[in-house]
């Protein structure tokens, strides 16, 4: 399942950026998935999809959205207000240190190609 | 005169466009997507494949997907640096583009083009050309969200 749901994820992405003159650029398309993962999770839509796909649904950037929300969501149970600032950094608090600390040493050790 | 001659270049410039439109290949549209839904497939599959590592040693659902986002962030920094990426890029499109790794790529990249402006204000700048606007609105939209729960229960 996480083969299916992610290809057509990925398909989709696909047609909007084929289908649309050059206006969409990947960095659109990044900004669109985290944004539409996170109002369709604020929806409760996402969550499903999860628990059918897995990481069909999680590694798509529609999914860090999703982590985000119910992060978000899960400290306003919690703490109210302050959690509704805190909450979705701190459930993507992995990946965001991740991509800035790996992204960052990557990019002194290799020089760009061609 | 001038004019005239203004109006045949213009001719000449349409016709020439004309023959390009006709000769240059048409998007293959469906070929992309192919492309993109077997590498985003698999890029996916990946993930789960890594997500299963994690859960049988005992992370939740909600960890495993963070330990497998920091993996996949890992590979997709190191293969943007070796220059791989983006020879899969070429070809699978938003395939490579969608999943996590593409986030991870999309930030490598442009890190990595401004190295001539140093590593403080350039590398350490430039990670966040695409990743900051991403971001801005991940963040944007969960606090909305996280504030209508507020208000409204």
């Amino acid at each position: 399942m996480a083969f299916l749901v992610g290809g057509i994820i990925c398909l989709i992405g696909q047609l909007v950026m084929d289908l649309t003159k050059p206006a969409i650029t990947p960095g659109h398309i990044l900004v669109g998935y985290i944004s539409i993962g996170a109002i369709l999770s604020g929806l409760g839509l996402y969550q499903p999809l999860v628990d059918i796909a897995g990481a069909g649904a999680t590694v798509p950037l529609s999914g860090f959205g999703h982590s985000l929300v119910q992060g978000t969501l899960k400290a306003v149970e919690t703490k109210g207000l302050l959690g509704a600032i805190s909450g979705g950094v701190e459930a993507t608090a992995a990946g965001i240190t991740a991509a800035i600390v790996f992204g960052y040493v990557a990019a002194v050790l290799f020089d760009p190609k061609g | 005169m001038n004019t005239a001659e203004d109006r045949l270049k213009k001719i000449e410039a349409q016709e020439y466009q004309d023959m390009v439109d006709q000769t240059k290949p048409k998007p293959t549209v469906v070929k992309n997507c192919i492309w993109a839904f077997v590498v985003g497939g698999l890029i996916c599959t990946l993930g789960q494949v890594i997500m299963n590592f994690f859960s049988a040693r005992g992370l939740s659902q909600v960890d495993a997907g963070s330990a497998t986002a920091v993996v996949l962030v890992f590979l997709a920094a190191l293969f943007t640096g070796l220059g791989w990426y983006d020879v899969l890029g070429k070809r699978a499109g938003a395939g490579s583009i969608v999943p996590i790794t593409g986030f991870a790529n999309a930030i490598v990249a442009s890190a990595m083009e401004f190295k001539r402006e140093g590593y403080i204000f350039g590398v350490g700048a430039r990670i966040f050309s695409v990743a900051g606007p991403t971001l801005v609105f991940g963040f944007v939209v969960a606090v909305v969200i996280g504030l209508i729960k507020v208000v409204f229960g």
